[in-house]
């Protein structure tokens, strides 16, 4: 649960996320849930040339389980404070 | 509601119809649903009405499902109607702005196959 709590305090702020099938997706984080299931508002497809599939597309889910990579601003991140959090949840066998 | 999903098993008796009927569609396609969602669980299970599919493809313009039955040299017009779509085969489930659809020209779109998802 702890990337859970993670992702949920990103909310709102600009993500991009590459899928399995090497899609990539830009757009505002709008909600995440229980299985890092993500919506996303703003949507833009990166190289939308060569992906014509995705362009009338505005605001969108992605399933979770076809998620590979979600780039996070790194100034949105407190490393030390999610490598405590990392280390807290292990020490209690989850 | 438009449904992406990629090159897997449970539509494929549809698509070998559709492939001894117009042959020369490259076997590596995207295939998307475009319905009204009608109901959805926790695995995104998905229950679509008036589900169109479409196959986009380099050598021809995108093959839409359409309401008509009939269709042109380019366009295959199939009407699904009411369908189930197991969540494990999803993607992206993404809200069709109708407008920007409506003002393409499907039968001029290609589009590089997309690579099957790998878990």
């Amino acid at each position: 649960m702890l990337f859970y709590s993670f992702f949920k305090t990103l909310v709102g702020k600009e993500i991009a996320v590459e899928l399995k099938n090497d899609v990539a997706l830009t757009g505002t984080l709008h909600s995440v849930d229980q299985y890092l299931n993500v919506k996303l508002t703003d949507v833009q497809v990166v190289d939308a040339e060569r992906y014509p599939q995705l362009g009338a597309i505005k605001n969108c889910f992605i399933r979770g389980s076809v998620v590979r990579y979600i780039q996070i601003p790194s100034a949105d991140v407190d490393t030390e404070l999610l490598q405590d959090a990392c280390r807290k949840e292990s020490a209690q066998g989850k | 509601m438009l449904l992406v999903r990629t090159h897997r098993g449970c539509l494929l008796p549809l698509r070998e119809g559709l492939l001894k009927r117009f042959a020369p569609i490259s076997r590596h396609v995207l295939v998307f649903y475009q319905g009204n969602l009608k109901g959805y669980d926790h695995t995104i299970n998905l229950v679509l009405e008036g589900c169109k599919e479409r196959i986009y493809s380099q050598s021809r313009g995108v093959e839409q499902a359409r309401e008509t039955g009939t269709y042109s040299s380019m366009v295959v017009q199939v009407q699904l109607g009411l369908y189930i779509c197991r969540g494990d085969n999803i993607a992206v489930i993404g809200e069709v702005d109708e407008v920007e659809d409506a003002s393409k020209d499907l039968s001029r779109i290609r589009a590089e196959p997309l690579k099957p998802v790998t878990h």
